[in-house]
């Protein structure tokens, strides 16, 4: 009686990295799009580093990225998407995030870049968030964390480094951070501290004093190295106070999640969303589809009133994976609740089939490798509008191979393309 | 059966989007505040409730929780036990019955807004129940929104309208203070072919929700209940233009208040933006706009974001030729309904809507369109720019304001 139904051209399901890049494609070949999220994506607790390749499917690390990603199984998503659509997808990444004001440092050709962790390890990836520092072997480093941030340690992360980096020159200290969003007992969260930075150009200028006089005596450092909290939305504008005034390079290190990058790209990527026009609805759980035929007619998403159907010619299926929560769990079975498409797991009569005694071997777990398998064209067998992307494709480990921003972007990207033309 | 608070993977994703939390370190933000103390009280441990009261009620955590639960009625717990032993205090309980000083106001409006508007009085009222003098105080309208509909005739006459009825739940704002937005949504919604009818409500409850006292709220959603319930049942759409009564109507006397039929009468309701954009998809929404030259900056009020609706506003805004409107997307306003009338809230609510009140600025626009009354008072009160519902846009630009 009261039905509630929405018509477009593409509707997306999955607002993370894939959803995003999806969306994008599709309205960029002139489609008209909804993208349906249920909370924020994971892509805010991770690093807003965009791997591509960084290990082979046996955890042997790999040179060049572009390499690693030819030598991939057929079955793997960077095969049944293909290195044209895998180029083209992170040009348009690193074009749409240059748009929007958030770029992204380019690698050269044929390498991968390294950033620090919270560890001080250093971990390779692709596209690196221009705030974010990359020390280079030989030079000298200074590591300040800011009293009262509990997720940045100075010690830690320079001791780390020592290894990582051997012949640097490492140096660490605390500097005391202006009063003002200290709590009770003390502690800083890191939001509010990104946030007052980046609103309030008084406490910035405490801030940078503040900084300035923890400096480590000796040599002045090439590289100081903060905790990625510069700022919620533009980290550049303290990045570059903070640098003239220390006359060094200033580099963030990605915090444990959740993620301030993740969280600007999320938000530079939604905003550029909303200038297309493309409708994003939040708080909005997809749960079931109306399908015949091989085709899908609407999504079916809960609200608060009740159910609203979405109508579209295709349909992206970008909800993630078992941490994004596309996939459910009920012991050794994986179901996919909203199209109920099969899904590849190891053997459920078989629980060492599903993971390995080792908690983090090199080649990964392999029930990591769990998904919906699709062809080249990204679509399950059998289904002629519904297009799959993301973590949800089944065979491969983006941990393991350190892939997993790629195959989100270039799998989204195509998956988009390929759902927008359809309906053209 | 998993509790609400064991199912929170602890990711922290709540605090990051917080908007109280990055300006008020004495909050302990939804994440602890909400499935954290839930557990320790679970545990009988003791623990500090009174930092719990900054929360605004904004639900950005529940918007953003990859878990789907819900932190902030678990941080509004603690409040609704205090309250349900204590009870509201004077000045809250004059904030939260809207009704009562609404019927003095609208027959005296001269003299209540005076009143309410004399800096010496204004002071005096937060010295004395700490209702904050900065804060401008909606003013009261000089009939009420009902009066004037009941004393106009029904313009169908005895035909009925092409499209049907639709019911209007008005709420308080509309009723005492905005009843010029009423008259213009009932034009509007009849321009397209609607016939509008009044049911007899009473407030939603929300501000009583909001302040913790959700046994009092009952009376008046059981009150809304029962004249809501036929209606629908008829297939007849409830619209709204006040986005904390739809929130309340559609999520809390089913989620909260646990009504019986509400899940039922819920299905029926919409947003006057959302209804508006389903009769754009079913092709019987007048597109006969006059051009406007605008640039129409838009906020949505958080309470219609965590209705699961998109942005519908949006989408008819566009409709108009010439209208530049854009998202603004910088967050929660600040105000919260009535806690930025709180002396003790006044503050963080400024702080709180900062980020917005810059975007808006920095456009430069003559006007902000969002469709929260609260919102709208905020806008205005922190950038002097004045705010509009977008069904105002629309009406003008239908020309129906002559």
């Amino acid at each position: 009686m009261h039905e509630r139904s929405l018509t477009y051209d593409v509707v997306v399901v999955g607002g993370g990295l894939a959803g995003m890049a999806a969306a994008a494609a599709a309205q960029g070949s002139g489609a008209r799009v909804a993208l349906l999220a249920d909370g924020s994506g994971t892509l805010e607790m991770a690093s807003g580093c965009i791997d591509l390749c960084g290990a082979d499917s046996a955890g042997e690390p790999v040179g060049d990225p572009w390499a690693g990603l030819c030598a991939c199984a057929p079955g793997h998503p960077y095969a049944l998407v293909g290195q044209e659509y895998v180029e083209a997808a992170l040009d348009a990444f690193s074009s749409i995030c240059a748009e929007t004001g958030l770029p992204y440092t380019p690698p050269g050709r044929g390498t991968n870049q390294s950033f620090v962790t919270a560890l001080g390890g250093l971990r390779p990836s692709y596209l690196v968030p221009g705030t974010v520092g990359l020390p280079s072997p030989g030079g000298s480093v200074w590591v300040a964390g800011f009293r009262g941030l509990q997720e940045f340690h100075p010690h830690v992360v320079a001791s780390g480094l020592g290894k990582s980096l051997p012949g640097a020159r490492v140096d660490r200290s605390w500097a005391e951070l202006p009063l003002g969003l200290q709590g009770n007992d003390g502690k800083v969260h890191p939001a509010a501290l990104a946030r007052r930075l980046e609103t309030d150009a008084a406490y910035r200028r405490n801030f940078v004093r503040s900084v300035t006089l923890a400096r480590p005596g000796g040599a002045a450092q090439d590289l100081v190295l903060v905790p990625a909290v510069l700022g919620l939305d533009s980290p550049q504008t303290v990045q570059n106070e903070l640098a003239t005034a220390l006359g060094a390079t200033v580099g963030e290190v990605p915090l444990p999640p959740p993620s301030l990058p993740g969280l600007r790209l999320a938000g530079r990527w939604r905003k550029y969303l909303q200038r297309k026009q493309v409708d994003i609805v939040v708080g909005s759980r997809a749960v079931g589809a109306v399908t015949g035929g091989g085709r899908v007619t609407a999504v079916v998403a809960q609200a608060a009133a009740g159910m609203v159907s979405y109508r579209a010619g295709a349909f992206v299926l970008a909800t993630g994976g078992l941490i994004g929560t596309g996939l459910e769990a009920q012991g050794f079975s994986l179901r996919e609740p909203i199209f109920g498409l099969p899904v590849e797991n190891p053997d459920p009569a078989n629980a060492r089939a599903w993971a390995g005694r080792q908690f983090l071997p090199p080649g990964g777990q392999p029930f990591v490798r769990s998904g919906i398998r699709v062809d080249s064209s990204l679509r399950p067998q059998g289904w002629e509008n519904l297009w799959v992307c993301g973590r949800m494709l089944a065979g491969y480990d983006p941990y393991a191979e350190r892939s997993g921003g790629g195959v989100a972007v270039s799998s989204g990207w195509k998956a988009g393309l390929l759902a927008g033309g359809a309906t053209l | 059966m998993i509790t609400e608070y064991d199912a929170c993977l602890k990711c922290s994703i709540c605090e990051l989007h917080c908007p109280v939390l990055r300006v008020e370190p004495r909050f302990p933000g939804p994440k602890n505040g909400g499935p954290g103390y839930e557990r320790l009280r679970a545990a009988g441990q003791a623990v500090d409730e009174s930092g719990l009261d900054f929360c605004l009620g904004c639900r950005t955590c529940e918007v953003v929780c990859p878990s789907g639960l819900h932190p902030a009625t678990l941080v509004a717990k603690p409040k609704a036990r205090k309250v349900a032993r204590h009870g509201l205090r004077f000045r809250d309980w004059l904030l939260t019955h809207p009704g009562l000083l609404g019927a003095v106001g609208v027959r005296l409006p001269s003299l209540t807004n005076t009143l309410l508007s004399w800096p010496v009085a204004r002071i005096g009222m937060d010295r004395a129940i700490r209702l904050d003098h900065r804060r401008p105080m909606p003013r009261y309208a000089g009939e009420t929104f009902r009066a004037w509909f009941a004393r106009r005739p029904n313009p169908w006459g005895d035909c009925p309208a092409p499209n049907g009825q639709v019911a209007y739940f008005h709420g308080c704002s509309v009723e005492y203070m905005l009843p010029e937005l009423g008259r213009q949504t009932v034009a509007v919604l009849e321009h397209n072919g609607f016939e509008v009818v009044l049911p007899p409500q009473r407030c939603c409850g929300l501000p009583l929700i909001g302040n913790g006292a959700v046994l009092a709220a009952r009376p008046q959603a059981e009150y809304n209940m029962a004249h809501l319930r036929p209606l629908v049942a008829k297939g007849i759409p409830v619209i709204f233009t006040s986005t904390s009564c739809s929130l309340t109507v559609k999520q809390e006397y089913y989620h909260l208040l646990a009504l019986d039929g509400a899940a039922e009468v819920a299905a029926g309701c919409y947003d006057i933006s959302e209804f508006l954009v389903s009769c754009l998809d079913r092709g019987i929404l007048r597109t006969d706009f006059r051009a406007v030259a605008e640039m129409l900056p838009y906020h949505q009020p958080c309470h219609q974001r965590a209705q699961g609706i998109g942005t519908p506003a949006i989408r008819l805004l566009r409709l108009v030729p010439g209208a530049n409107t854009c998202n603004l997307d910088a967050g929660c306003c600040g105000a919260s309904g009535t806690h930025g009338f709180k002396a003790e809230k006044y503050d963080l609510s400024m702080q709180v809507g900062e980020p917005l009140k810059t975007a808006i600025l920095e456009t430069g626009a003559g006007r902000v369109a969002s469709d929260c009354e609260a919102c709208r008072w905020q806008i205005e009160h922190a950038t002097g720019t004045p705010a509009v519902h977008p069904v105002t846009v629309l009406w003008e630009a239908y020309g129906l304001g002559g």
